[in-house]
């Protein structure tokens, strides 16, 4: 988020080394940096053993998620200046070898948290912890703005989902599958996309995998047009050769990469087989079962996760990888249009041109990142954060991890994805970190256990009160995240400028805070989320996507004694835009996946039933009635299909529906 | 396939190593086995319930349920199959690591753990031991994870680096009396225990009134490398605690270690005050040691020189051939000699080591001359320096001159304002001064020590 402020203003977070040597060279300078947070360098390290005492300790900052414990090592002295404040104080005895540290401080200029009193790292079962707020810690620095918020659409959890195309030639291997020589890739439209019509999902193709020479056969492009052609699926590209390593084509040369494969091939060196062996046992075959003439050279066809790419027989070209991908994959859909969104493959860690010209081709980009959070990872320091920067250019990260991260890189136990839902509760709840991501490979559809595993996630997500969009939206979102620029226009009340695809503002600790709807402007609605353990109550607020710069204005009071003189949305699972009302009717676009559910709270004088229709072009869709609560709140669900948008009309004020 | 084969396949095939002997006969489970590698999961199912009309109490059928679960993906059967296996075979480790492994996969902490602790109990195991231990920290189950390490270290699965775990956790909990016994076994392990548990271990004694206890253990550390180091902590311990006579005798049980460990042990009484203590003890210290070695040379000249007493350092060095001295310590004996006693403590070196210390100082040797109304030899002095440094007669003389007149106002001024006090490597003031506690640290806080993150970005 961009904001405007005076370089006076600017507060200093300091997390970790204060940039330099405290003890050594670079004292005055890291000095100097503290002290715009108001912390003072006393001296360099000081050892502070068993015999220390801790003397100071905020129990609202320190202990979050597991408790500070002095390691015997070396701390930099260091101590809070006014008006910064201590919030962990440690001590030893006085004589001979006294000393005292400021570990953790915080103060209306900034805050200090030493390394030693952020993460606590556990080696032998490899769990790091958070000792410190994170969250107590900015909130008590930054002023309290409306965050965009990339979690939330139309007051609900956001849901996506997007495929890697890895394996997509591998044989299946389970019942009714192996003897048939089934590809992962039908396997998975059969049992992971067609039975979901309500979910979708972006599924990205990895160019090479239809190419003949790589093992593709028709059978291979087959699959990718049978599952483009379902309007709950999203074209998306996993880039044509795969790369594995993507800093390894910043400066690419030719000779290097066939160098490297050298290395590779060299039985001396040993070999890591990971998944990419196993697509290509699998697609060798299906060669023989399809009799394809084989023409594989295994050369050039990664055995390895440690080649430079998975796919090498021809020189890396990145307008191939991009633009060329995106417009192969977009080839087999219905319109034959490129497609918008590429996944990062590999390490997913692009260079900025890369991602440059993902932009420049029109598509928004996705992957890397995740989030595991559950009894194994205890910790939020595994919910990675929204995006990356890299150098000019953004890369958006997945909200949540892959099945390679839940079954130990794709060596078992197969059904290790189950364990995501752990992770997708402890991110919604006590307060919502991410959206809800299903995030899986072709290949996944390969093995039985991975396949229910998956469709044990989709059948969570049923169940579950979201609004689903395609990957690429999400990714959009993500990025208005990045440029959106909040603008005061006086006490409590925001121009939003830049947001791009982002549609939710989240006002943190609102109780007593309410959306003062005359005083905004594009404005749908807002939905509260209670206070949960030590989570202080949400005000989500909801823009209204044609809008292009919304006002909101907030107000003192949260529940105001009567309702408000319109129509005020609090959740929905189709995308609402352009809403106008006048009195007691509304109108408004609509486009979703599965059935339209949505609550309304009517305005004040409204009937005691609505009528609501829906209708695309000139065709009245559906027509039905709502009842209308004593609170105003009117719930209806539109049982109609809104991939493609539908106009939906609420009269209130209809004698007739009363 | 034979019986073999198929218990291999089976290993194989649930990741987890199962070393359950299974005795197996040509039957419906190696049928059963080759559906599984044919990709017919039905077949394999239907073989194994076949397998297991004939013994359904066996673990060798719930073995191989388990493991055609896992195969199909039905995590709860699998579940469910694995507990029967752990229930049918209470005996067995392997079954109740097996089943530990699937509740982990599953996030069933608290019941993977409970596996875990059933089969610790069978036989114990280092690295069960350190997953219950890391995971109940994860939990912030504290209490229970000390008593795990208590009872690990106990049973002697557990090494040095968990009782430094040990430490850690009870020195947080304020729980002194097991904090000692924390501290005494991580004590037995030289390699690992550091300084700062050892002084904290000296600490809690004194502060305990252990004092024999605290004694022997100082004692008994002398001879490691940071030695002197720690007898310095532990003589400023006892001095904290005003035990002055225990501070002196630990402090004199140090006869053996070198002039750079007595700067610290010396230092450590200088600093407290105790003045006439410490000239005892480096009394007692240059009486012991034979003095050849420049380091103790110049230890021996500080120190005489903190403690306001150079007539000591000369009196130990008198008798030493001139010729061996130290240059610097010489030098240095002679400026504190000028200092305290003007020329006349520097004529009183003459014709011993003075000669050979005057001619490597042309400032004394120029100064010593012209008291003698001999300009001449003072300007040979002075032109015959052989090094620029102290041919640097314009800020040597300044400083002389300082000296002198701050002689005048006693001797500390003096040497405050001429000598910069040697640069004593107090414990815990710099990293390299420091025993370096993370040397031996594992891998499990990577960067997070002062030393160590300098050398990382």
């Amino acid at each position: 988020m961009r904001t405007e402020r005076a370089a006076g203003d600017l507060k200093f977070l300091l997390f970790g080394d204060p940039g330099g040597d405290v003890s050594g060279a670079d004292a005055a300078l890291a000095g100097a940096a503290l002290r715009r947070a108001d912390v003072a360098l006393i001296s360099g390290y000081e050892v502070f053993d068993v015999a220390t005492r801790v003397i100071r300790r905020d129990p609202e900052l320190i202990d979050f998620e597991t408790r500070f414990m002095l390691e015997q090592d070396g701390y930099p002295a260091l101590q809070a200046v006014a008006p910064a404040v201590s919030a962990l104080r440690l001590e030893r005895a006085e004589g001979q070898i006294a000393a005292a540290t400021d570990l953790v401080t915080t103060g209306p200029n900034g805050v200090f948290v030493a390394i030693d009193a952020a993460v606590a790292y556990d080696g032998t079962v490899d769990v790091g912890q958070w000792i410190v707020n994170p969250f107590a810690l900015f909130s008590r620095v930054l002023a309290r703005w409306p965050a965009p918020d990339v979690t939330t659409l139309n007051g609900r959890r956001i849901y996506y989902s997007q495929v890697d195309g890895d394996g997509w030639n591998n044989v299946c291997e389970f019942e009714g599958c192996a003897a048939s020589r089934t590809i992962a890739a039908r396997a998975m439209l059969n049992s992971l996309i067609a039975p979901y019509p309500d979910l979708p999902v972006s599924v990205a193709l990895v160019g090479a995998d239809l190419e003949r020479e790589f093992g593709g056969s028709p059978a291979s492009a087959e699959v990718a047009r049978d599952i483009f052609k379902l309007p709950q699926v999203e074209i998306a590209s996993h880039t044509y050769s795969h790369p594995f390593i993507w800093r390894f084509f910043e400066d690419y040369s030719r000779e290097t990469e066939l160098n490297r494969l050298r290395d590779i091939d060299d039985p001396a060196a040993g070999r890591h087989r990971g998944f990419v062996p196993e697509a290509v046992e699998g697609l060798a075959a299906t060669l023989s079962s399809l009799d394809v003439r084989p023409g594989v050279d295994s050369r050039y066809v990664a055995s390895d996760v440690y080649a430079p790419r998975a796919f090498l027989r021809h020189p890396f070209d990145l307008d191939q990888e991009i633009s060329g991908s995106l417009a192969l994959a977009g080839s087999l859909g219905r319109d034959g249009a490129p497609a918008r969104l590429i996944q990062w493959s590999g390490d997913a860690a692009p260079f900025e041109a890369a991602v440059r010209a993902a932009r420049l081709a029109g598509a928004a980009n996705l992957n890397g990142g995740g989030a595991r959070f559950d009894a194994l990872s205890p910790s939020m320091i595994w919910v990675w954060p929204i995006g990356r920067q890299t150098g000019a250019e953004r890369q958006i990260y997945s909200s949540q991890s892959n099945e390679n991260d839940f079954t130990h890189d794709w060596k078992g136990p197969f059904y290790g994805f189950l364990a995501v839902r752990h992770t997708v509760r402890r991110t919604e709840t006590p307060r919502r970190l991410k959206a809800f991501n299903i995030y899986y490979h072709s290949f996944s559809a390969q093995k039985l256990a991975s396949l229910r595993s998956v469709a044990a996630m989709l059948d969570l997500a049923r169940e579950q009160p979201l609004a689903p969009v395609c990957a690429s939206r999400y990714a959009e979102i993500a990025t208005g995240f990045y440029t959106a620029d909040l603008v005061p226009l006086g006490p409590r009340r925001w121009r939003v400028r830049d947001r791009g695809a982002l549609q939710t503002l989240r006002v943190d600790d609102a109780a007593g805070v309410g959306v003062d709807y005359g005083a905004s402007v594009g404005v749908l609605g807002h939905r509260r989320r209670p206070a949960e353990e030590d989570v202080a109550e949400a005000l989500y607020v909801s823009l209204d996507p044609a809008v292009a710069e919304p006002v909101l204005a907030l107000s003192e009071h949260a529940q105001p004694a009567r309702r408000a003189e319109r129509f005020v949305l609090r959740e929905s699972r189709w995308l609402i835009e352009g809403l106008a009302q006048t009195g007691c009717a509304a109108r408004f676009a609509a486009s979703g996946y599965g059935a339209g559910e949505m609550t309304w709270r009517a305005p004040a004088g409204a009937a005691s039933r609505a009528l609501v229709r829906a209708r695309r072009g000139g065709e009245t869709l559906l027509e039905q009635t709502a009842e209308i609560a004593d609170d105003g709140a009117l719930r209806t669900t539109l049982e109609i299909d809104a991939i493609a948008p539908v106009v939906v009309e609420i009269d209130a004020c209809d004698e007739a529906a009363r | 396939m034979n019986g073999a084969r198929f218990a291999l396949f089976l290993v194989a095939l649930s990741g987890t190593v199962v070393a359950i002997a299974v005795a197996i006969e040509p039957d419906q489970a190696e049928i059963a086995a080759i559906a599984l590698e044919e990709g017919d999961e039905g077949e394999a199912s239907r073989e194994i319930e076949r397998f297991a009309s004939r013994d359904g109490s066996s673990k060798e059928y719930w073995l191989r349920l388990a493991d055609i679960h896992r195969y199909r993906g039905d995590a709860e059967r699998l579940g469910e199959a694995l507990t029967a296996l752990a229930a049918s075979a209470p005996e067995n480790v392997a079954a109740q690591d097996a089943l530990a492994e699937h509740l982990f996969e599953m996030r069933r902490t608290r019941e993977a753990i409970a596996a875990l602790e059933r089969a610790n109990a069978l036989r114990p195991d280092t690295r069960r031991y350190r997953r219950i231990i890391g995971r109940l920290r994860a939990l912030g189950e504290w209490d229970a994870a000390a008593r795990r390490l208590e009872e690990g270290l106990d049973a002697g699965v557990l090494g040095p680096e968990d009782a430094r775990r040990l430490v850690s956790i009870l020195g947080a909990s304020g729980e002194t009396e097991r904090l000692l016994g924390a501290l005494r076994r991580l004590d037995a392990a030289p390699d690992v225990i550091g300084a700062p548990a050892r002084i904290a271990l000296f600490d809690l004694l004194v502060a305990g009134a252990k004092f024999d206890e605290a004694g022997d253990r100082a004692r008994s550390w002398l001879d490691d490398e940071d030695g002197g180091a720690l007898l310095a902590a532990n003589v400023a311990t006892l001095l904290r605690y005003r035990r002055m006579d225990e501070a002196e005798a630990l402090a004199r049980a140090a006869v053996a270690l070198d002039g750079d460990a007595q700067r610290l042990i010396v230092g450590a009484l200088a600093e407290a005050k105790a003045l006439a203590a410490a000239r005892r003890v480096l009394a007692t210290w240059s009486a012991a040691r034979d003095l050849s070695a420049p380091a103790d040379q110049r230890a021996l000249v500080e120190l005489s020189a903190v403690l306001e007493s150079p007539t000591m350092a000369w009196t130990a060095l008198e008798t030493h051939d001139p010729a061996a001295l130290d240059e610097s310590a010489a030098t240095a004996l002679a400026e504190q000699m000028f200092l305290l006693h003007g020329l006349r403590g520097v004529e009183r070196l003459k014709g011993r080591l003075s000669e050979r210390a005057l001619r490597r100082h042309p400032v004394f040797g120029a100064e010593y001359m012209l008291a003698r109304r001999r300009p001449e030899p003072a300007i040979e002095f002075l032109r015959g320096a052989a090094r620029p440094r102290q041919n640097a007669s314009a800020g040597w003389r300044r400083r002389v001159r300082s000296s002198s007149a701050a002689a005048g106002a006693g001797w500390p001024t003096a040497w405050r304002a001429m000598v910069r006090p040697p640069r004593r490597p107090k414990f815990g003031v710099s990293c390299d001064a420091r025993p370096d506690v993370s040397a031996d640290r594992p891998a499990d806080r990577a960067g997070r020590t002062a030393c160590r993150r300098r050398n990382t970005a």
